[in-house]
Formats: structure tokens, sequence, C-alpha cells
């Protein structure tokens, strides 16, 4: 089992010019190891996880998964080992379906894991309590719950599948500060336990420093530094991480003001890797 | 309504007494809230989804829905401003309490050129020719640093990055020198460094010209780093409502509390991974 | 925040004006006539052996046409053949149109291509010429003719169909579904025909009263029905020679005016239902 393999992942996009996503990224992810993806907006890290779990298809380069490739979702089913890879998305609104009921999509997560191997799961009620739910709400719809609710409720279908990775696209950025923290423990938590690889993706670098055992951060399609996080997040090497951890406002009450890079700065894309 | 436009430091500019929103069915939006603004200082109003702080918001800005029944107080200055007809308020509005929204890529008229956009209601408010309002739109442009403001004014929104575009608000908001400047989550939408700037673009504001501002916003973070005073919403009440640095390291409240303990950098909140297990463990319990 | 959709007590809000209560009356009437078929009618439509070209008057209501045959009975006859017809027209526009929409919008690239491009070729031709043109090299035959207005009327429903099916498809929900190892049926089944079915049977209830005005009007040009077969479309072809015989063309002439126009009054209703904005109802999203 080697977990997650990007190697030299280019992803363009068609236009005129065409926009190159993704720059040559190669990033690993070992089977319960948390890996914190950062960035800010267009850096590339959504369409990272997306390349990942074959929702897009790379230009160059390669996905693979314990050594299967990751192949791009096409019109054929997916095959049953590839559902190994899970994705949380970021909108809880938008990735239940809004009119079957929770547990029957839990269930389908269950039964993603039952085409590998036919032995006994936990039934959707269990995994509602799992993810911090009352069991009794699987008769449920998802507009009967808040958007943190039904964000635990994506996550517990994507756990029901048993994944080996479950890569999450900015999981928690749609949710109550005070729920945040709590639901990104959860999702450690949960992988951890069952032995898979967490990509948590996110443009919040605070909690992503709570739960990531490596923090990689990504500028314009490049992962410009990476390494264990308490490294990174207490000394950056890489101009662009640097700023980026100096802007983020501290709820400390200081009255601090976050330092503010000119606009139009442009950083070097050269990576500083830690070790 | 007063004629004088430059408030003195430290005058109480908006007062909020009170204020009580039904909806219908007589649910209970707003119970009762009380808010100062001085002139100068930036008031955060801060709270959860559903808390009432942008209802507070809409509500100082006569922009409630007609289905909302509004009562208590908001003072301009001394004049009510609860109960006003639409035409008091296009006099209020955008001349003397101005306001800067969250998204701003929908917060500018896509097709006006920036120029206008500034230009447009100062004329009518403020009674001044074109090129006397170019000039003032060119001057506050400068001051919120876009770079270029005379080539800016014949631009188009969509031709500047989110955080320029956010700055622009903020100009168009100033130019009739408004007492009162209300921004609902200002910065939520851009990216942290871009953020940064803005944050420091109103702290700047409130200072130099004495303006009254109303921040709205659900982020703690940007609370601490710009506000002077802080008040806490939740289900349409104030829960805690004092100077930063006492609400941040002394809250008064357990609602306060819990919610900066679940937050990375407050005082006594979650620092390692051990923290945040003790989190979910302490919800997990809860459940039980 | 989570209440559980209630039940509606009482008819939406959208079926309870004048216009769609008119339509579903007049619409289930004709259905009755139809079902009910030689059980109303007065006289048998194809016997010969009344007075020719009798005025409306006692004996023969709406008159007799040139053969001695009942005008009554002839169009209440109509009813069974123009209805089912039509009905069945629709039902397979949807059925080709949906599928090829279907398929267009989910597999995309080369699919969706072949598909459009085909969509666009039989769009291009005026739509009864065309139906003429494929009716006149089949033969004058109903059948005939319901398969020529097929050829014209499964384009529109393929192109909504498949722009429906575009949006679904890239929806996060389906997305996860398919990670999730569904086959391209069950995605088919369970995410995409929800969303699709509402749009798609305003469409078709809206489009039978075009159906009925396609197949009576190729009946008129002797594209359709035979003689003696009464249908309301040849009806007015035979009172053209007789039309100072008014009662000839003007009853099976209301009796297609009234089928359309019921039927458009239905389709409208229906979609003013599913529409969350105008459906008026209490729970979630508004429906049938």
């Amino acid at each position: 089992m080697t977990g997650l393999t990007v190697t030299d992942l280019r992803v363009v996009y068609p236009g005129r010019p065409p926009v190159v996503a993704v720059d040559g990224v190669s990033i690993e992810v070992a089977p319960g190891e948390v890996v914190g993806l950062v960035g800010e907006s267009g850096c590339g890290k959504s369409t990272l996880a997306r390349a990942v779990c074959g929702l897009v298809a790379p230009a160059e380069g390669s996905v693979e998964f314990d050594g299967e490739p990751v192949t791009p979702l096409g019109l054929r089913r997916r095959s049953p080992g590839l559902t190994r890879v899970q994705m949380v998305f970021q909108d809880p609104y938008s990735s239940l379906h809004p009119r079957r009921r929770v547990g029957a999509q839990i269930a389908d997560g269950t039964r993603a894991a039952a085409r590998l191997s036919g032995a006994d799961r936990p039934a959707p009620a269990e995994w509602l309590e799992r993810v911090g739910l009352d069991p009794g709400a699987a008769r449920r719809y998802p507009h009967e719950f808040s958007g943190g609710q039904r964000q635990r409720i994506a996550i517990a279908r994507a756990l029901a599948a048993e994944p080996g990775l479950l890569v999450g696209d900015e999981p928690i950025s749609s949710l109550d500060a005070s729920t945040q923290a709590t639901v990104a423990g959860l999702m450690r938590e949960l992988t951890v336990a069952a032995g898979a690889g967490l990509l948590f993706i996110s443009h919040d670098l605070s909690v992503v420093r709570l739960v990531a055992d490596r923090m990689v951060v990504m500028y314009r399609g490049r992962i410009v530094e990476s390494g264990p996080t308490a490294q990174v997040w207490n000394g950056p090497r890489h101009p662009y991480t640097q700023a980026l951890l100096g802007a983020v406002p501290l709820p400390d009450g200081l009255g601090t003001l976050p330092a503010a890079p000119p606009d139009d700065v442009e950083y070097p894309l050269e990576p500083v890797l830690h070790q | 309504m007063t004629e004088a436009r430059r408030t003195i430091a430290g005058t109480t500019v908006l007062e909020i007494a009170d204020l009580r929103i039904l909806g219908p069915g007589g649910r209970e939006i707003l119970r009762g809230i009380d808010l100062h603004l001085v002139a100068g200082r930036i008031q955060g109003l801060a709270g959860e989804s559903g808390s009432g702080k942008t209802m507070t918001a809409l509500a100082s800005l006569g922009l409630l829905p007609t289905t909302l029944r509004a009562s208590g107080s908001i003072r301009l200055l001394g004049d009510e401003l609860l109960g006003m007809r639409a035409r008091q308020w296009n006099q209020v509005r955008g001349r003397r309490i101005a306001m800067v929204f969250q998204d701003p890529s929908t917060s500018l008229h896509p097709m006006l050129s920036i120029g206008a956009q500034l230009t447009d209601h100062a004329r009518i408010h403020l009674r001044i020719g074109r090129a006397e309002a170019r000039d003032r739109a060119a001057g506050l442009l400068a001051r919120v640093r876009v770079p270029d403001p005379e080539g800016a004014l014949r631009r188009y929104p969509h031709q500047f990055s989110g955080g320029q575009r956010q700055r622009i608000a903020i100009a168009c908001a100033l130019m009739c020198e408004p007492e009162v400047l209300i921004a609902d989550e200002p910065t939520t939408a851009l990216d942290v460094t871009v953020q940064a700037g803005v944050l420091r673009l109103l702290r700047g504001l409130a200072d130099e010209l004495g303006l009254a501002v109303l921040l709205v916003t659900h982020d703690l973070g940007v609370m601490s780093a710009v506000a002077d005073d802080v008040a806490v919403m939740r289900a349409g009440r104030v829960e805690e409502s004092g100077e930063r640095h006492q609400v941040f390291t002394a809250p008064r409240s357990d609602y306060t509390r819990a919610l900066l303990a679940a937050l990375p950098g407050s005082a006594e909140g979650v620092e390692t991974l051990d923290d945040v297990r003790a989190l979910v463990a302490q919800e997990q319990g809860k459940l039980a | 925040m989570n209440k559980i959709a209630t039940r509606r007590r009482r008819l939406p809000a959208a079926w309870r004006t004048p216009l769609a209560l008119t339509g579903a009356v007049v619409a289930a009437a004709w259905i009755v006539i139809a079902v009910l078929g030689p059980l109303v009618w007065p006289h048998d439509p194809l016997a010969q052996d009344l007075p020719r070209l009798a005025a409306p008057g006692a004996g023969y209501p709406l008159g007799t046409d040139a053969l001695g045959r009942d005008v009554l009975s002839r169009v209440l006859a109509g009813a069974q053949v123009t209805i089912p017809l039509a009905l069945l027209l629709v039902g397979l526009s949807l059925l080709v149109g949906g599928l090829l929409g279907a398929v267009a919008g989910l597999f995309g690239r080369w699919a969706d291509e072949a598909v459009m491009r085909f969509t666009d070729l039989v769009m291009a031709f005026p739509t009864t010429i065309l139906a003429m043109v494929v009716a006149a090299s089949l033969g004058a035959s109903l059948l005939n003719a319901v398969l020529a207005a097929l050829i014209v009327s499964w384009p529109s429903y393929a192109r909504v169909i498949r722009g429906l099916v575009l949006g679904v498809r890239t929806a996060e929900f389906v997305l996860a579904d398919r990670l999730l190892g569904f086959s391209t049926a069950r995605i088919l089944r369970s995410d995409v025909l929800p969303v699709v079915a509402g749009p798609m049977l305003v469409l078709a209830s809206l489009d039978v009263g075009t159906a009925t005005l396609l197949l009576s009007g190729l009946s008129f040009l002797g594209l359709g029905a035979r003689p003696p077969t009464a249908e309301w479309g040849s009806m007015v072809a035979q009172a053209v020679v007789n039309f100072d015989s008014w009662w000839l063309g003007v009853f099976p002439g209301l009796a297609i005016l009234t089928v359309v126009m019921a039927f458009n009054f239905l389709g409208d209703a229906l979609r003013d239902a599913l529409d969350p904005r105008t459906a008026g109802t209490i729970g979630e999203g508004g429906a049938l």
C-alpha cells in the first residue's frame, strides 16, 4: 500500500490563451498521513484535488493510487479499486442529493465498499453517530439539516466507502467558524483510524496547521514550499509562504493589523523544501 | 436633517436602541439590540450564520424586506431613522450612511465605468458639477490606493482584481463624506493577503476621517485585527459587548468563551492536535 | 431550520387560477368524450342517412355535412382520433428527444456534437413543410402523419433535456455518486431524472396543443386521416368546399381550439406550480 503518488502533474484548461491551472506538481500522501494543501484563489489546489480524484484529466504527468493509475471519470462506471479514492466537496448544499434520504446516501458509500469485499459493514446510523449526528436522522432529507450537519453527512458518505485516500476540497470553508476545527479534527481522526490518507485542501491556514502532518503551499499552479507542519508554520522559508502566514489575522484581541503585501507583487516560483 | 459632515472623534454618531424585528408569523428575528457607533471607532458585530447581524446592518440602512416589521429606535446624530419613508431614506443612504458589501464581483455595476459609478450619486447628493466630482473621485481612488486613479476612472470593474474592486467600492461609499460606514463581510470573499490590505485601509480611514464604522463579520480574526469595540450576537440578541481586548481575553459570556475556545489562535483557543481531539471528544460527549 | 416538509393541505396556489381550472375541466371533458366513444355519439359518425347540408336544428344540433352525416357525432368521434394521437405524438417525441438529449448532455464531446448538429439540421427545416414532405412520401394515413410529426417534434425536447442534463451533470452530488461507482443507468435514474422530469412534463403538456394542430393540419392537407374517418382537420378541409354551410367548418375548428387552449392552460399551471417562486405551497420547493 503506497498511497497517493502524483508525478509532474500538469492540468490545462482550454481557452485563448489556455490556462495552466496546475504546472508540474508532484505530491505524495501516505496511508494514515494527513497532508494540508494551502494556497489562495487561483493557485490550482482545487484543480489538483479534482485531478487526484479523476474528475479532470491531466495534460501531462500521472496520478497513481496504490500503484494503480487513477483514470479520469469516463463513460464507464468507476472501477471498484478506484472507489478507494473519495472526495468531500466544499459546498454542503450541493454535494448531497436533494431528494434522497440521508441514510440511503450513506448506504451508497457502504455499497461501494461492498463491491470490493462482501464483509459486514456498519449501518448508516452508525456512521451518523461517528460523525457526531443523531443516528435516528437517517430517515431525514438533507434540507432538514444545517450546513455543518450536511457536511458531516457528506463526510460519512465518503468514509462509508472505506477509501484509502480521502480528498477534502475546502471541506470546512462553508461552515461556521466555531465548528471548523471540530469538523477538521473529525475528518482527521476518522480517516487516520481507518488507515487512510487525507489530502486536506483549504485556504484557512490556521485550521490546516492543527490537523495536518505535512503542509504544502501552492502558488500559481506550483508547489513553492512543503515540509512538516510545525517547520513550515514556525519557520517559513519561501517569501510567498512568509507573506501568507503574515497576513493571517489572529483572534487574540490584540488589534494587530496583519502585514499587507502590495497588490501586484509577484513571488519567485522556485520551491523550497524542508526535510 | 443636520448639515454637519465632519463629526468630532468620540461623538456617538449612530445609536441603535432596543431594535426588534419580527418576521412573518411573529417570528422574532432581532430581540432588542443596543448598539452605538462612535466617530473614529470601528464597532465590530460578530456572530454566526442566523445570528441576526446582517439584519441589524440592513435595518440601519433601511433595506429590510417589507415583510418584516421593525420597532425600537435608530438615531443618526439625533435624527430618528426607523419608520422613515423611502424618499427620506434616499437622502440618508449613500450620503450620510454608506455601505460596502461582501461580493466584489457584484457590488459594482458591470456595465458602467468606474468614473460613472463614483460620480453619479455624488453629483446628485452634493450638487456638484462633473469636473469637481471626477476630481474628488480620483482623489479618493488615490487614497484607497488604486493605481493610476485618472486612468481607473475610465475603466470597467472587470478590469480590476477582487481586492481592487472592494477598494473601489469603499471609495464609492466615501464620495459623499458619510458619517457612518457599514461594511458587511467586506473581506470574506477576498484572499487573505488581499484582505490584509483592505483591513489596513478600513482602519486608516476610521482614524483619518473620523468615520464611524460598523463592521459585520463572522471572522473573529478580522474582528480582532481592526475592531475597537466588539459585540457578539446570537439568535437575535447581543450576547456580549465591550472593548475588543476585554471581549477576546476575558469574555464574560459562556457563549463567547465557547466560540473563542473553538478557534485556533485565540487566547484560550485550540493550539495543538490534542486540543482538537478534546473538542471532538467534547462534542461526542454532548451527544451521548 | 430542521422542520420536516409538511404536506400540502390545499390545492397549490398555481392551480387555483381560473385559467388552470378551466383548462383542467375542458381537457378532462374531452378525454372523457374520447374514452366513452360510441356511448356519447347521438348518431353513427359514418352513417350517411340524414338530410344533406342541413343547418343546425332539432335532431342534429350541429347540422349535417354534404354526405348526410351528423356533425355533432363526427366532432365527438374526432376526439377519439385526435387526442390519443396527440398524446402519443408527445409521448414519443419526449422519449426520442429525451434520450438523444440525455446522451448528448451526459457523454459530451463527440456524442454531444453529433446529436446537436443533427438537431440543428432537422430544426433548420420549416416544421410543417417537412412534416408534409415526410407524410406525403410515406402515404397518407394517420399513423404516417404521427411519424412525420414525430420527426419534426423531437428536436426541441432534445435541446431542453440536454441543457438540463448538462446542468445536473456537473452538480456535485452527481460527481459524488460517480466517484462512488454508480453506473450510468443509475445516475440517469436517480440523479438526472428527478431534475429533468418536471420541466419535461411542462414542455410536454404545452406541446399537446402544438401536436393537435400539426396532426389536424396534416389531415386538413389530406396527408393524415383518410375519408371516411371523422377527424377534425379533414372535416375542416371538406368544409372549405361548402363554405356557405358555416357549421361544417366552425364546429370542428372550435373543437381544435378548445383542446389546444385547454392543454396550454394546463401547461402554464404546471409550469407555475413547479417554479418555486410562483408555487406558493408550503413545504420544500413547490411541486405537483
